[in-house]
Formats: structure tokens, C-alpha cells, sequence
């Protein structure tokens, strides 16, 4: 297998003959009307209807109409199945329909039609609390081992630089700003984390998902018990970075404005299906889809 | 309604004392009642009781041993009579002629009262020793702020217990879904680190170390003294404030003395004399022309002291720095003495020393804004402009875009018209616009001040910017501190700062 870019053909076939078999398997949490919003980045920009408004290349929709109260009034997607319409084809199947911000038809373009580079899902739920999703990424940790290691006479202010003196950016997968050894850290991390949840929060239901460059952990408890708000999970990363010494990104933990790659989705950068996980002995390299693999 | 009052229920009259802020002035009177009944004998008032009590308290806070001791031993033994006795006293401070035209944040004496105050109530709290008292405290110190989910539901302390696995001691017990970073305690810091988090966690809730119960409690007695002078103050009426100034004469007379002596550090509490100088050097670098020194460049004091010299500033207090700048010399000592000073940097330099002030940066990186549209380089503001183009903008957007425009150094001195007109430019990009409307709306948000000041711009933390942040940590600038707000705007953050915790 190579870790590389899907093409833009490689994702169309991935949405439409190997996602759906996948949609038994998605947390079910993940419904058409459960996530607040969903949210597809595209490679390249992609015009909408309207003149004058510039080319998006990521856009969220919302499952739901509200009213003036943020009561809900009507749902954008039925079935998930409109939501999968959407991810497969979003200028054509796109929710806000013939609004001038909708994005434009390809068939009234030069332009292709537009491809999901990355599907996302709203952290932020109609049904349940707010998901919480702790993310650890590759990256930040090949960074830091980059730092431990490398010389104080690079500028550490370059990223690239930094990398390159640790030899990171030549460790396969090569040109990629961390090396294997950094995701499975990254994946040592998230059991860890899940560990911790387990043991000291009291956490019954909990995921390890492989996010393509790194992963996510979820703490899924509904009880009041786990209703951590901004201000506990602001906690949550103090502990876990303080004490725990556990690398995450703080931001995405305390946010409940982010989006999160959908599970099953595909990380078209690293040609990589987003994977829940059972164990840390977990081989990447078993989340390249099948339709690739030929 | 409970049918206890502090007037007869010590229990009671502890909870109001303890957490006055969470109490109404109904309650906070009943407990002053409750201090005045002790100056009751026989149905009749003993003025000369009272008097000589609070004369007592008074000249006692300003001694710094009896300060210190009052916090292992009570020096007043009952809840409402402490606070009867150290409000008043406080009232006849304020009522000296000295202190007639001064505000109370800057009177030593009465920072010495809050502290006998403080103590006193501290060691009160502890003699009474009950733990549901302590608890019910706790629910406050430890509540978390109002956010988007309401108030946690549950009990914010769910105890006060033994943790032998984490050590010695009692910890609060706080469940996770109600903690906030206030839980998180660390130890004394070494130099330039954060000490080790002595918060621990198990079972999904955190566990403080009692001590920190104690460090927060003293806090909001500060705060919440504030709140008893103030009820004192509104309940006394004319006459008794008469009574009261004309038969005071020990407090008076110390302070009296203080200022015959020249003991001046003992009546007025000066804010801090380096942060001034540094304050007034920087503004008489920025107003030198040719710029023949600027900030961020090393000088000699003398090309420093030919800046003072050329400065004419309006306000007393910077032309009293100038004024005591007599020489180079005097000058570079001045700085040798501020050498910690986080603006300031000493450089030996052959045999003289260079010095370089620095501007106010508060660690974050300036951003230059000639126009309106530089602002957009604030990812939060790039943020909300993204948005406007999907979706009219609700009114606080507009609000947070106006106060910020407010002020920008170049629309300072500007005509409305001219304000008007530059935002206007600005919000036709977007497709809701309607030029009558926004005219108005632009309008309405200058002409809506607070007592005739311009409202402060929004800081990084306003709920209302939070929508479109992308994260503190994120983000290499800070409202407040990226852009080029005038001095005006950080000298009102000090005041709002000084004034919101002081008397």
C-alpha cells in the first residue's frame, strides 16, 4: 500500500460503493438529525449560486431548520441516506436547495463537480449532550519529539525546519509532517486517555477512533454524571495535559462549536477510511479501503 | 422564608456574615441589627458602648500585629457585632477631611480595617466549626461561572472528606459535571513555573485541598466587605452620621497623627511608583519628533532624560514623575531600581548603561490597522465577516464591530459622519445590506455610551466574540492586546479592574 492522496475518482467510489456498507456500523449517535450539522471541506473551492460571494472549499449544513426560539422546525435530511446523497454529490444535493448561497450546479459549469475532500459532523447534538471528543494528533507529537531532539541552533519557530533537522520528513510515509512511530504513539495515547476515562471518570461507554493522522477518543456516557460543560472540560484538559501528561489539542476538547471527521468517512490526504479501534496493536495500514487496495 | 433570622439565630447570622453576597440588604441589616443589640442594655441604647468599641476596632487595624493575631483568635467574638463595628469604623475613616476628595481605593487605613475584618471573620468561621456552614461556602467559592448550559443542577460540594490515598488533610469534593479550572490548585510556584496540581481525581470527581478553600474564602470576604460598607452606609441616616463624625475622635486622631509624622505609606496606598515611570517614558519617547529615541531600541539615560525633558503632559501625575527626574543620573537609577520591570530591558554598554522600554505588548502580536478592513487579519473578525455572508448579522455582531472601530486611534478625534461613512463602506460588501438601516443601526450604537464614555471594546473572552474565536491558544493575537487601542482604553481597564475588587 502507498500512503498517498486519494484521487478524486478514488473518493467517488469510495462513497459510493464501500461507505454505505459501513452504515450499520456508525455510532448511533450519527443520525440524519442527531449532529447539529454536517460539514464536507472540498479540494479545490467551489462557486456558489450567488455572484459577488467567494468559492467555498469547506461548508456546513445544519440537520435542522429553526425558528426565531432555536426550536426546530424542519429537517433537512430524512433518512442518512440524504445525508450520504449529499456527501456523494453536494453541489447537486446541496440542503440550502435553490438558495443563492447553495453551491452552484456543475452542470452550469466548467467546473467538476465538487468532492468531499472531508466529511465532518458537528460535535454539538440535538438529542444527547454535547459529544466529547478528546484529539490527539500525530503531528503535535512529532513536533515535540522533533524539539527533544534536534539541536537549539535550528529556529524552532520553523516548523518545517524542525522536522526536517529530526529527520521526520524523510521517515516514511515520507513528505508527511510526522512518521509512523508518531500515529502509533498517537494511538498508544488514545487508549490511554480511554483508560483513564474508564478508571477515573466512571466512563461506561468510551471509543477509540482512528482519525487518519492521529485519534479521537470518546467519552459517550449520557448520565448527568458526564454532562461536562466548557468549563469542565476545560478541566478535563488540565488534567489530562498536567497530570496525565497526555498530548491532546486542548482546543477541539473545550469547543463544542467543532466539527469532527465522521466515522467510516475518508481521510482523502492519506487515503485512509476514519476506523473506530479496538486495540492499540491496530495496523494503519488496514484502514485503506478495500476499493483501493486492487 | 426561613423563619431564623440573624437577629436571633447565630447559625443564621454566620451564613449572612459569611456570604453576604449571596444575601439581600433585608438580611445584611438584620445582621447589623444583631451587632447593635449587644449596645442595647435594659431597652436602652448605650451610644458610649458602641463608641468605644469601634474606636477600639479602628485604632487596632491599623496596628500590624494585632492584624495577624486576629486571624488565629478572634478579636471581635460575634458575626454581627464585627460587622457593626469594622463598617463603621470604616466610616469614620472615609469621613476624615484628609480623605474628602480621595477615592477609597487609594486610603491604606482602610485596606487596614478590611484586613482585621478579613481575619477576624476567618478565625470566627473556623471557632464555629460547622461543616455544613463550610459546605454551603464552598458551593459558593467553587460555583462556576453563568455558561451557555445554566447552572449545574447538583450540589457543587458534595463534601468535605478525608482522602488518605492523596494525603494528609480534608478535600472538598466536587463533581466533575460541576467543576470549572477554579477546582485546579497548584502548589506555590518555583520562579517562572506553575507548581504541581494538587487537585486530584477519582471517581469522576476532583478533590481540593482544603487549604485553597481557605485562600478563596479571603478573597470574597474582601468583596463581599465592599457590599457591608455599602448597606452600612445607606442605612446610617443624616444624624447618625453626625452623631457618629462628631463623637469619633480616636480614629481621627491616629490618622491625624500618621500625617503629622509623615508616616504617608501608612495612610495612602500608592499604586506602584515603576509602573508609572515606565507609563510616563513612553509617552514622552512616543512624543519626541524625528524620533530621535524610540520604544524597543536601547538609549543612553541621557537621550531618555532629554525626551522627559522636551514632555509636557496634562496630567498631574505624569508631570509629577517628570518633575522628580532631575538629572540623567537620577534617571537611570530610577530604572536600575525597576530593573524587573517587564518592559524594560538594562544593557551594559562600555562603561554607561542602555535602556530600552518596550511597548505595552501583552505577549501577543501587533497588528497595524490603517483602515477598518485590516481588522479582517483577526481570524475572529475574518470569522464573523465569513458568516456575514451567509446570514444578516445579529445585534451583537454589530456591537463588537462597532466598539472596536470606536477605538481605533485614527477615528479618535473623528466626525460621525466620517465613522458612519467608512463602516458603511465596509458592511455593503455583504448582501443583507440596506443602507438606511445599517445607517441607523451604526448610529444607535454610537450614540449608546455608559454615563457618557465609550464603552470598552469587546476583549477576547466576550461570550459574543467566543462565537467566532478559533481558540486562545490558537490565535497569535488578542483583541485587547493586538490592536493599537490608545492608553485612554487601557487606563480605563486599570480603573474598571481597581474599582470593580476595592471598596
Amino acid at each position: 500500500m502507498s500512503w498517498r492522496q486519494a484521487t478524486r475518482e478514488e473518493i467517488y467510489r469510495y462513497y459510493d460503493e464501500e461507505f454505505p456498507s459501513y452504515r450499520d456500523e456508525l455510532p448511533s449517535f450519527i443520525t440524519a438529525k442527531g449532529p447539529k450539522q454536517y460539514a464536507l471541506a472540498f479540494r479545490e473551492p467551489h462557486p456558489v449560486r450567488k455572484d459577488g460571494v467567494p468559492d467555498k472549499d469547506f461548508i456546513r449544513r445544519d440537520t435542522w431548520q429553526t425558528n426565531t426560539s432555536g426550536e426546530r422546525t424542519t429537517a433537512t435530511f430524512q433518512e442518512f441516506d440524504d445525508v450520504l446523497e449529499f456527501i456523494r454529490h453536494p453541489a447537486r444535493n446541496d440542503p440550502l436547495g435553490r438558495s443563492n448561497f447553495a453551491l452552484a450546479d456543475p452542470d452550469l459549469l466548467d467546473k467538476l463537480d465538487p468532492c468531499p475532500d472531508a466529511v465532518y459532523y458537528a460535535l454539538d447534538h440535538w438529542e444527547r449532550p454535547w459529544v466529547l471528543l478528546v484529539d490527539i494528533d500525530a503531528k503535535d507529537i512529532a513536533r515535540n519529539r522533533a524539539a527533544d531532539t534536534v539541536s537549539e541552533d535550528v529556529d524552532d519557530r520553523d516548523d518545517d525546519a524542525l522536522l526536517n533537522a529530526a529527520g521526520i520528513l524523510d521517515a516514511a510515509p515520507e513528505g508527511y509532517p510526522y512518521a509512523f512511530e508518531d500515529i502509533e504513539r498517537a494511538i498508544e495515547y488514545g487508549f490511554e486517555v480511554r483508560d483513564i476515562f474508564e478508571d477515573d471518570f466512571n466512563a461506561q461507554e468510551t471509543m477509540v477512533v482512528y482519525s487518519g493522522q492521529g485519534v479521537h477518543v470518546y467519552l459517550l456516557d449520557t448520565d448527568p454524571a458526564h454532562r461536562y460543560d466548557a468549563k469542565s472540560r476545560e478541566v478535563l484538559n488540565d488534567l489530562l495535559q498536567d497530570t496525565y501528561e497526555i498530548p491532546i489539542d486542548p482546543v477541539v476538547t473545550a469547543d463544542r462549536r467543532r466539527v469532527a471527521r465522521l466515522p467510516y468517512s475518508l481521510h482523502a490526504d492519506v487515503c485512509s477510511i476514519v476506523l473506530p479501534i479496538e486495540s492499540q496493536t491496530f495496523d494503519v495500514r488496514s484502514a485503506t479501503p478495500e476499493v483501493l487496495q486492487s | 422564608m426561613s423563619r431564623s433570622t440573624p437577629v436571633e439565630d447565630e447559625s443564621t447570622a454566620y451564613r449572612v456574615a459569611t456570604l453576604p453576597l449571596e444575601y439581600g440588604t433585608t438580611r445584611i441589616n438584620q445582621l447589623f441589627t444583631r451587632g447593635y443589640n449587644r449596645y442595647i442594655a435594659d431597652g436602652e441604647d448605650q451610644p458610649d458602648d458602641l463608641l468605644n468599641d469601634l474606636e477600639r476596632f479602628g485604632t487596632a487595624a491599623f496596628k500590624e500585629d494585632v492584624r495577624a493575631n486576629a486571624a488565629e483568635e478572634p478579636f471581635v467574638d460575634d458575626p454581627g457585632t464585627l460587622v457593626v463595628l469594622a463598617t463603621l469604623s470604616a466610616i469614620c475613616v472615609k469621613a476624615h477631611p484628609k480623605f474628602e476628595h480621595a477615592p477609597p481605593r487609594k486610603v491604606q487605613v482602610l485596606y487596614d480595617i478590611r484586613e482585621l475584618y478579613v481575619n477576624n471573620l476567618a478565625s470566627l468561621l473556623r471557632e464555629f466549626g460547622d461543616g455544613g456552614l463550610q459546605q454551603d461556602i464552598a458551593e459558593v467559592l467553587y460555583a462556576k461561572g453563568p455558561g451557555e448550559d445554566g447552572p449545574h443542577p447538583g450540589r457543587v460540594c458534595t463534601g468535605i472528606k478525608e482522602m488518605p490515598e492523596f494525603g494528609e488533610g480534608l478535600y472538598l469534593e466536587i463533581p466533575m459535571a460541576a467543576a470549572s479550572r477554579n477546582c485546579l490548585v497548584h502548589a506555590d510556584p518555583e520562579l517562572g513555573e506553575t507548581g504541581e496540581l494538587l487537585t486530584r481525581i477519582k471517581d469522576n470527581c476532583l478533590y481540593v485541598p482544603v487549604g485553597d478553600f481557605d485562600t478563596k474564602y479571603r478573597e470574597y470576604a474582601r468583596r463581599a466587605f465592599k457590599k457591608l460598607l455599602r448597606v452600612q452606609e445607606e442605612n446610617l441616616s443624616e444624624d447618625q452620621l453626625t452623631w457618629l463624625s462628631t463623637n469619633e475622635s480616636a480614629i481621627t486622631e491616629r490618622i491625624d497623627r500618621f500625617i503629622e509624622t509623615g508616616h504617608h505609606e501608612r495612610i495612602w496606598r500608592d499604586w506602584n511608583p515603576g509602573e508609572r515611570t515606565i507609563r510616563v517614558l513612553r509617552d514622552a519617547i512616543r512624543d519626541v519628533p524625528d524620533e530621535v529615541v524610540s520604544l524597543g531600541e536601547f538609549h543612553s539615560a541621557k537621550e531618555l532624560f532629554e525626551a522627559v525633558e522636551a514632555y509636557d503632559p496634562e496630567a498631574d501625575w505624569k508631570r509629577d514623575v517628570c518633575n522628580r527626574i532631575s538629572s540623567p543620573r537620577s534617571l537611570g537609577n530610577l530604572l536600575a531600581s525597576q530593573r524587573d520591570h517587564r518592559n524594560l530591558t538594562i544593557r551594559q554598554h562600555g562603561n554607561t548603561n542602555h535602556y530600552r522600554i518596550q511597548e505595552s505588548s501583552r505577549g501577543v502580536q501587533p497588528l497595524d490597522v490603517e483602515s477598518i478592513e485590516d481588522l479582517f487579519e483577526l481570524p475572529c473578525m475574518a470569522n464573523m465577516a465569513e458568516r456575514l455572508y451567509e446570514k444578516k448579522p445579529v445585534r451583537k455582531d454589530l456591537y463588537s464591530f462597532a466598539r472596536m472601530v470606536m477605538w481605533l486611534p485614527q477615528y479618535q478625534d473623528s466626525d460621525l459622519e466620517t465613522i458612519v461613512a467608512d463602516l458603511k463602506d465596509i458592511f455593503s460588501r455583504w448582501p443583507w445590506y440596506d443602507e438606511q438601516v445599517t445607517d441607523y443601526q451604526i448610529r444607535y450604537e454610537f450614540s449608546n455610551t455608559i454615563g457618557g464614555d465609550t464603552p470598552l471594546p469587546m476583549n477576547c473572552d466576550n461570550d459574543d466574540m467566543q462565537r467566532y474565536c478559533i481558540g486562545k491558544e490558537q490565535c497569535p493575537y488578542s483583541i485587547w492586546g493586538s490592536l493599537p487601542f490608545p492608553d485612554e482604553m487601557y487606563d480605563r481597564l486599570d480603573e474598571a479592574g481597581a474599582t470593580g475588587e476595592e471598596f
